[in-house]
Formats: C-alpha cells, structure tokens, sequence
C-alpha cells in the first residue's frame, strides 16, 4: 500500500488502512516519544494523542514531505507542547561558555541505543533542545520560536546537553576501558 | 553550528529505532480516545452555541445601554438658534461627498460668528485641519444655493461679501473658479443636506453685522419631536394569569330543568409581543387554560296522582248497611329530583394578542384584546347552562376564547410593567357530535407582567 493510498484510506476511515499507519509507524513515533518524554508511561500517551491528532489531521497533509516526515513533526509538535505545559525553567549560558568546542567524533562511535538511553537522562530541557537541534534538525531560532525561548537559551541548553553527553561518554569509555 | 549536529547517519539510525510499548497502547486504544474526543465535540458544539447566544444577548444589550447614552439619544433641542442644522433623518445616509459638505457646514457655522468679514476668516489656515480649500468651496457653494433657494430676498450671501473682500484669501476655491458654485450648488441643493426649508425665518444680528442674514430654525417645528421610547426596544415578553368566574343559577319555576353551579376558568400564557407603534402591541404566544364546572341539576315535574278518599255511608233503609264509597281525584303534584354536575377542559392554544397602551389622567392604562385558537387536551364531565346539560365529548375540540381587559399598568422596575386586568372572557368550543358550538362567558381578575427586552 502506498503512501498515497494508505493516507486517502484514512480519511475516508478506512480501518484497514488506519491499522496499516499504526502498525507502520507507531513505533518510530513511540522512540521519538520517548526522546521527548520524561517516562515511558508519558512517551506512550504522547504516542497515542499524536496518533489521535494525526488520525483527525490527515486530510491537511499535502505530500509535500514524506508521511513519515509529517507524522514526526505532528508528534515533536505535541511533545513539546507538553513540555511547555509543564513550564520548565530555561537556563542559559554566557556566549564564552558557548564557544567551548566538545568532541563529536565520540557520538560515532557510540550505538544508537546508547545514544537513546543518555539522551533520555538528560535533563528536559537539555533534552528537548538537544532533540530539536541534533536529531531533527530544527534550528535554534525555530527551537526558539517553538518553545517560547530565547534564541541564546536554545542555543545553552543545547551546549550544555551536548557537555553532559561528552562527559557520559566518557565515563562509558573509562568504564570500558577499566574492564 | 551545523556540524554540531549528529551525522546523518546516525540521525537516520535514530529516526529509523523503533521502541516497543506497552500493550495497553494499541491501536483499539487510539480509536477509543478518538471517539471519545469526538464525542466532547459533540458536546461542545451546544455549549458553544449556548455560549454564543450569550454574547450575542449580552452584546444587544451593551447596544441598548450604549444607545441610550449615545448623543444621538440626547435631545435636540440646545442648538444654537443661528446655524445651518442637518436634517437628523439624514445622518445615517449621507455620503462622503455629504459628508465633506457636513464639514463644510460647520465651517460656514463658524462663518457665521462676527469673525467671518476678515480676510483670514476663510483662509484655509484659521479653518479646522480638516477642512480643505475644496471643501471650503463645496461647504460653501452649499451655504449660497442654500440660501439664495431658501432666502431669495437676502441680497448676496456671506460667501459673496467675504469673496468680494477677500478674493485672494479664498484662493484656488472661490476665486479661480466662480463658476463652482453655480455648477455644484444644484448638486449640493440636490442632497438636501440642510434643513428643511419650511418655516425657516430670517433673523438680523442687529447693528454689528447689518450685512449678515441667518436662518434661524424654530426649536421643535422643523424637527422630529423627541421621542425617548422611539430608541427603546419594541420587543415585549408577557406571561400572564387570568382567571374568572361565573355563577349559573336558574330559578325559574318553568323549567323543568334548571341548573345551579359555578364555573371557573384559569387561563395562562406567555406571549411575545412587538410594539407597533401608536400605543398598539400585537403579539402571539402559548396559551393554557382550565374550565371547570361544578353545581347540580334540578328536575321539577308535575306528576299526575290520583287521590282515593274513601268512606263509608249508612243506608238507613232497611236492612240497615253500611256502604264504602270510594272517591277518586286526580291532582297534579310537583315532583324535584336532583343530582350533580361537573366538568373540565383543559385546552392549549396559540394566542394573537393585541394591546393597546394609553394614558387615562396620570395613569398609564393598558386595554388588551386576545384570541385563543386552540384545542382540547382533556374534556371530561357533563357541561352545562341553565337549562340544560350534556356530557362533553372526549374527543380532541376545537377551542377559541376570546378576551377583553383593561387595567392600570404599573412600572414596577426598569423594563417590568405589571398589569392589572379585569377581564371579560368567553371560552367556545365546537362540539363535533351535535356539530354545535357552546360556550361560556366568564368574567373575572388577571395579573399580566410584561418585560421589555
């Protein structure tokens, strides 16, 4: 079934074609939930409200991006909504703080699943941006526009979650090292 | 920056991980809290609406409030005696092009202050901001066909005396094209934007200024006379109780059948009605009312009775015996049987009310007349007049009651009137069996409360 297809079966409430977008892309979106969220029981209800909302909203997607593309977007959308109900207080860093440069090439040498698991201790706001800006590839201004912050906050949040994982890899790699 | 994100593969590693979840999650669970959005939705859209009626009621009676406080509402009767007046009737409709010479109007208004014979008083710079050249001319040509139509004995306008004086003052306007004024002051006399003419009189400034002619607009002959309710709303609601009674006695030795009873009657409506003007309401609504009917028959009848007298006679011849005779009459004697009546109606109907205010002394009177087609709901019993009764058909009847009132009506709170009605009504009803109509006329006591809304 095509994309095409599979989005004009849901319109018209095509169970068949519902339960085909469900069981194709729940559980990117439920990853995608849990990088966001603070717990796995919050990332499944976020899961299941995007769907709600992408079930209600398919008839305004345009293909001009792929559905998958769309339906991220719709649930980062809702994600961060919830983390901006819950208010989280931004801090932000100095320009020098900044401009310290960490070391990328340690991510490539990390699996994907580790990555997942230090993203998720990252605190949420850390996180959030860290989401957005790495991940996504949203940038700090529209992070900024998003979350209802500063451009510069976006911009700390993301230095200083970028710090935290350098200093976790690097405790993972002394640890590995040690044994 | 951009390179501080993850390389691109690794951000598709990430986007391409997927993650189990609970089983609680599942597609069955996503189209439950689907329905039950839309259910909320469902719900919500009458709230909405209720919500929206809300405002919209609260909205109209901001209007009203702000109506009554608009200067549109304050009388017009403190306008100085000596300037040009638009009609009031034609402010709502005038155009821009009116609406330049409105403004020219008040500059002519300004002209007629004892600064209008020097040379600056025209000038473009010593009128409002507002005010252009054009305008000027326009307001002006206005004020001179005005005049030379209204007034043809006033010699030569104001606008001609300062154009004679002031040439250079009145500019491109008035001096450069003389033939404006000709031209558009059958334009502008067209408009009407002035005062009617009738009645209007020419007054003298006296000494100071023997060259200026005013028109003078006599208070209340050339405008509409203020009226305060005509702002007011003409939308009434009235719910109102009216009962009534009537004895039914009949003693007449004659009738064989005569009747002795009560009935009552309880009449309820609510009614929306409009106020059409001149005092005169009409209006219709929901009606519903009661007659009961509780008394007795009487059947007098004369009967026949044969009276026997007997007694006994002695026959003294012999032999000696005694005869009974037997002495027969027949009387008419009077015979009264009795027994109980009653019935009910109960009847719905749709009203078509009409109402006439009017003041008698210093008392605010309301007559009010009101038909009541409708029908039964519930007929039961044995309805009756003097001379007769019969049981009510239990069928669905046609109805019409018909009713007369008149009473003071009270101002018991802003927009609340109450009304005190002694009423006169007559209850009919169509009788499908006999195909008769019967009916009863009762008169009695109402109380009616009407809002204005």
């Amino acid at each position: 079934m095509t994309e095409q297809e599979l989005v004009e079966g849901c319109i018209r409430e095509d169970r068949i074609c519902q339960r085909e977008l469900w069981s194709r892309y729940s559980k990117k979106i439920m990853s995608l939930c849990l990088r966001y969220c603070n717990s796995q029981e919050e990332a499944e209800d976020a899961l299941m409200e995007a769907y709600v909302k992408i079930y209600d909203n398919l008839s305004k997607f345009r293909f001009q991006s792929s559905l998958e593309t769309w339906m991220r977007r719709v649930a980062v959308n809702l994600c961060i909504n919830k983390i901006r109900a819950r208010k989280h207080i931004w801090t932000s860093i100095t320009d020098d703080e900044y401009r310290l440069g960490y070391n990328d090439d340690a991510f490539e040498d990390l699996q994907v699943n580790q990555i997942m698991k230090m993203v998720e201790a990252l605190p949420v706001g850390y996180r959030t941006v860290f989401n957005m800006y790495a991940i996504e590839g949203y940038s700090h201004k529209d992070i900024a526009e998003m979350l209802g912050i500063d451009e510069g906050t976006s911009r700390s949040q993301f230095a200083k979650a970028r710090k935290v994982l350098q200093q976790q890899i690097q405790k993972s790699e002394g640890g590995s090292q040690a044994s | 920056m951009e390179n501080q994100r993850l390389n691109s593969d690794l951000r598709d590693k990430l986007h391409d991980l997927e993650s189990p979840f609970n089983e609680r999650v599942s597609f069955e669970a996503v189209m439950k809290k689907r329905e039950r959005k839309k259910r909320r939705a469902i719900l919500w859209i009458p709230s909405m609406v209720v919500v929206a009626g809300l405002f919209v009621v609260g909205g109209l009676g901001m209007l009203w409030v702000s109506t009554d406080q608009s200067p549109e509402k304050a009388p017009q009767v403190t306008l100085s005696k000596s300037v040009y007046k638009p009609k009031l009737a034609q402010k709502g409709t005038l155009n821009s092009a009116q609406r330049l010479t409105l403004g020219g109007a008040s500059a002519s208004s300004e002209t007629a202050s004892p600064s209008f014979m020097m040379p600056e008083a025209l000038s473009p710079e010593t009128t409002s901001p507002e005010i252009g050249s054009a305008e000027i001319a326009t307001a002006e040509a206005a004020t001179t066909s005005e005049r030379k139509t209204n007034s043809p004995e006033i010699p030569q306008s104001p606008v001609k005396v300062a154009q004679e004086e002031t040439p250079v003052a009145v500019g491109g306007s008035m001096a450069e094209t003389p033939e404006l004024n000709e031209t558009n002051a059958p334009e502008v006399l067209h408009q009407d934007m002035f005062c009617d003419p009738q009645g209007l009189k020419l007054v003298e400034y006296g000494l100071s200024d023997p060259n200026k002619n005013f028109v003078e607009i006599p208070e209340g002959e050339n405008e509409a006379q203020w009226d305060p309710a005509r702002l007011q709303s003409k939308w009434y609601v009235e719910v109102a109780a009216t009962t009534g009674s009537r004895v039914v006695i009949n003693f007449n030795e004659d009738d064989r059948l005569s009747i002795l009873g009560n009935i009552y009657h309880a009449n309820y409506h609510g009614l929306i009605l409009k106020d059409v003007g001149s005092g005169v309401m009409l209006g219709t609504g929901l009606s519903y009312g009661e007659m009961v009917g509780t008394g007795e028959w009487r059947i007098r009848e004369f009967q026949e009775r044969m009276n026997i007298d007997t007694y006994d006679v002695v026959v003294m011849l012999p032999p000696v015996q005694t005869v009974r005779v037997y002495d027969t009459t027949y009387s008419q004697v009077r015979v009264e049987t009795a027994g109980s009546l009653n019935y009910r109606i109960d009847k719905f109907a749709i009203p078509l009310a009409a109402r006439y205010n009017f003041m008698f002394g210093k008392m605010a009177w309301r007559a009010a007349a009101q038909f009541n087609p409708g029908m039964t709901i519930k007929s039961s019993g044995d309805f009756f007049g003097k001379t007769e009764y019969a049981p009510l058909p239990t069928q669905r009847m046609l109805t019409m009651d018909m009713k007369l009132a008149v009473g003071p009506a009270i101002s018991i709170y802003k927009d609340w009137i109450l009304i005190l009605e002694p009423n006169i009504m007559h209850h009919a009803f169509r009788d499908p069996k006999l195909g008769k109509t019967k009916g009863k006329t009762l008169t009695g006591f109402g109380v009616s409360m009407q809002y204005n809304f």
